[in-house]
């Protein structure tokens, strides 16, 4: 009878809202200190992502990761602008005057939330392959022992 | 063979030296077994010598060979030489003793001829004192004669002179007596079973041979072997040979002496040396004549005699009914014989016969019979239904009448309930003699329960017989009798196109009983017949076995012979190309002949055990394989917990690739 694997590994400890909540305020503070206009547009601008991490329960955090990857590509651009700039505070609030810099940034937040909870279809399709190479895989191992040591290599080994 | 001078086909040649010549028979010194023919020495041509060759069948006395090779000439004819010839009548081989040829002749003719009376003073000086010398002179070399008889003693010069003795070795001791020589214990068995016996049994012989020649009649004339045992049971030797003739007073004193039917009170070479010295004659312990108080009824009749009481009954064992568990007959032992010997003997019997009473009640059993008659008679042979030997003549018994099933059977029975070792050791109690007889017969009752190939009743037959050739069907026409010969044998016969193994029960007990080494594993393995290579390894084992002990020669007829039966010591191999390899060195060993090579490669116990070992991990890796399979296809390895999480994990990947692309594409418009 085949083994059954786990559903879920945790490893490690399990981070909460708390936690996340608390490492971004006190990195958005002390940022406030020392880059207030990169701080202030990273902290408008990955607000979805915040968001996934306080909401994401799964340790390896896939959700946060996904949404916040997008959300930073989309981020990137403003981000350029602003230090092209000088890095000044007025150059900060342009960005985020600019509608058309929120419609980026948050659509392609968005669109990691899309990806993040499309993907486990593919994930199934993923295992199912994997599933057939490694039988097909095992199956020509097997036919290679009984090419070396005969077919009665393919009985039990107590001699059924 | 080598060609004789006439040009007809090879003498045989006897171990190199002694040329036989088979279209030259000397009918005058034949023996009631064997026949006599001419012969010449190659090394010494002027030696006159003659050849004693034994029937097909008849067991030679092979124990007491190389003894009488070896004993100074005087007295005894002298033997030369002995062993297997290949013999043109019947094929085959036969064994051959080559003797000096007796300058003088024959005493009492042929078996049967006509005797020629003596005056007693020339049988005394020409015969009774010489002989009587010459038995001494066996006694200390341990050997009995075991054939004096008057047409079995020549005159030692062609004019006269000292009387010696003829051959006793080329049949079974006692085989060609008549029975009026042999004394009752010895008369009682069949003429093949009874045994060395003892140097009193020479003497008795002797005292018969010397009634003949001073009568000049035969002495049992008249009288069947039956009629004869009953009368001297009844009357006593004396009186039943010697009571009817004239004789002297010397002569009455002396035979009487030697002709007593208790063994112990019979004169020996001392006492007669002592009479012939100066005719004294020794005290004769009187028999006792207590005659039990009351009888033993059996079959009608009532017996006071134990020994005529254990005749009787050895004779209609199956009359004997002990309804009562022996109780009665054991009191009858103990209070109307006077006997505590023989009434303790009667009980040991009875102990020992338990499982064969089954409870003590109702109809006898043979075993339980023949311990019964060994108690009430102790000098008597073991009888079991229609066997009759001395332990010590149960082989030659068993060679001699091997051919008869129902013989075969019954000598079974003998081996398997251990009646020779009962015998034994009720004749010579626990002495260090009777201890190695004893474990012999005991090893030999193991070997035929064992029954298997290798052991059984065949096994017996060789162990017990040292000339006796191989009655393998495969070979017995050419007369075997050493293992060097046995593989030259099977040369030969492979040419007949034989379908089946060379090897059988007989060829398997004849190795293992004539091999100095240990070949218990080699019989072991070829009985088991659910292990084909193992079968393999026994057979070719035995023949290596064979190989080893007569130098290394080339059999490859042989060989060809044994290839097709091969096939499970090559195909038991797993490994394809291990066997394959050996399939492919085979034909090279088989064309070399080399037995010994066969079974070293049969038996290569290195690469089948990592043969073993490599098949017994590759089935524990395809157990493994298929362990695994049977996961993949279960639903158990479409976990969606599982694919949800590799789904996100490609959603992480993919947007780290869509953030690292972001990154080099705003650094690329930075720059």
């Amino acid at each position: 009878m085949a083994a059954t694997r786990p559903r879920n590994r945790k490893t490690a400890k399990t981070r909460g809202p708390v936690y996340w909540g608390t490492v971004i305020f006190f990195s958005l503070a002390l940022g406030m200190v020392f880059a207030m206009p990169t701080v202030l547009l990273i902290g408008m601008g990955l607000l979805p992502t915040f968001a996934a991490l306080l909401v994401d329960v799964h340790p390896r955090k896939f959700a946060a990761w996904s949404v916040g990857l997008l959300n930073g590509s989309g981020l990137l651009p403003y981000l350029g602008k602003l230090w092209a700039g000088g890095n000044t505070l007025d150059g900060a609030v342009a960005v985020l005057s600019d509608l058309l810099a929120w419609l980026v940034i948050y659509s392609a937040a968005g669109v990691g939330w899309l990806i993040y909870m499309g993907m486990p279809a593919l994930g199934a399709l993923v295992m199912e392959v994997r599933a057939r190479q490694g039988i097909r895989r095992l199956k020509s191992e097997k036919e290679a022992l009984i090419a070396e040591w005969g077919d009665q290599v393919a009985g039990e080994p107590d001699g059924r | 063979m080598a060609p004789d001078a006439s040009g007809d086909a090879a003498a045989p040649v006897l171990n190199g030296r002694f040329e036989l010549v088979p279209g030259e028979p000397l009918r005058q010194l034949d023996s009631p077994s064997a026949r006599a023919f001419a012969a010449h020495d190659r090394r010494n041509p002027d030696r006159d010598v003659f050849a004693l060759v034994a029937g097909a069948g008849v067991p030679v006395r092979y124990a007491v060979l190389k003894t009488l090779k070896s004993l100074p000439e005087t007295g005894i004819l002298g033997l030369l030489d002995y062993g297997a010839v290949p013999w043109p009548e019947g094929g085959g081989h036969r064994f051959a003793l080559v003797y000096d040829h007796p300058l003088g002749w024959r005493l009492g003719g042929n078996a049967g001829g006509r005797i020629e009376p003596m005056p007693e003073d020339l049988l005394v000086n020409t015969l009774l004192a010489p002989l009587t010398e010459t038995l001494g002179r066996l006694a200390r070399h341990n050997v009995t004669h075991r054939a004096i008889r008057p047409d079995n003693l020549f005159r030692l010069e062609a004019g006269g002179g000292s009387v010696i003795l003829g051959d006793c070795a080329s049949a079974p001791a006692a085989f060609g007596q008549p029975p009026a020589y042999e004394p009752i214990e010895s008369l009682m068995a069949d003429r093949a079973g009874r045994g060395a016996g003892r140097p009193g049994d020479d003497i008795y012989a002797l005292g018969v041979t010397v009634l003949a020649l001073l009568t000049g009649a035969d002495p049992g004339a008249g009288r069947g072997a039956a009629e004869l045992l009953a009368e001297k049971m009844t009357r006593g030797s004396y009186h039943a040979l010697a009571g009817g003739h004239d004789l002297s007073p010397g002569m009455r004193e002396v035979l009487h002496g030697m002709l007593d039917d208790r063994p112990e009170a019979r004169w020996g070479v001392a006492e007669l040396a002592a009479w012939l010295t100066d005719r004294t004659v020794p005290h004769l312990a009187q028999p006792d004549r207590h005659r039990p108080e009351r009888s033993f009824v059996f079959n009608g009749l009532a017996f006071y005699d134990p020994r005529a009481l254990a005749t009787a009954m050895a004779g209609h064992w199956d009359n004997v009914v002990l309804d009562d568990g022996g109780h009665e007959f054991l009191t009858w032992a103990r209070q109307s014989l006077g006997d505590d010997v023989i009434a303790e003997r009667v009980l040991t019997a009875m102990e020992l016969s338990k499982r064969n009473l089954g409870g003590g009640r109702g109809a006898a059993h043979p075993a339980f019979v023949a311990r019964l008659c060994m108690a009430l008679d102790d000098q008597a042979p073991i009888r079991y239904k229609r066997v009759s030997a001395h332990a010590e003549g149960v082989g030659t018994l068993l060679a001699a009448s091997f051919a008869d099933q129902d013989f075969q059977r019954d000598m079974r029975d003998i081996f398997l309930e251990d009646l020779p070792g009962c015998r034994i050791r009720m004749t010579h109690g626990k002495g260090a003699r009777a201890g190695g007889m004893a474990r012999t017969f005991s090893r030999l009752a193991g070997l035929v329960k064992d029954g298997g190939i290798g052991s059984g009743i065949e096994r017996c037959l060789y162990e017990l017989n040292p000339a006796q050739h191989c009655l393998s069907p495969l070979i017995a026409e050419q007369g075997v009798i050493g293992l060097c010969d046995v593989l030259p044998a099977l040369e030969r016969a492979a040419a007949k196109g034989h379908r089946g193994p060379p090897m059988d029960r007989h060829l398997a007990a004849f190795v293992a009983a004539r091999a100095e080494t240990n070949t218990g594993d080699f019989v072991r393995a070829l009985n088991k017949t659910d292990a084909g290579e193992q079968v393999v390894t026994g057979l070719l084992g035995l023949l290596a076995v064979a190989d080893t002990e007569g130098g290394a020669r080339s059999f490859t007829r042989l060989a060809r012979w044994l290839e097709p039966h091969l096939a499970p010591a090559v195909d038991c191999f797993h490994h394809s190309k291990w066997r394959d390899a050996a399939r492919a060195e085979l034909p090279g060993l088989v064309a070399a002949g080399d037995i010994g090579a066969l079974y070293r490669f049969v038996a290569n116990g290195e690469a089948r055990r990592r043969d073993r070992d490599g098949y017994a991990a590759a089935r524990a890796r395809s157990a493994r394989i298929d362990k695994q399979i049977r996961y993949l296809s279960s639903a158990l390895s479409r976990d969606p917990g599982k694919a949800e999480e590799v789904g996100h994990g490609l959603a992480v990947g993919f947007s780290a690739v869509v953030f690292v692309g972001a990154i080099a594409v705003a650094a690329t418009f930075m720059l």
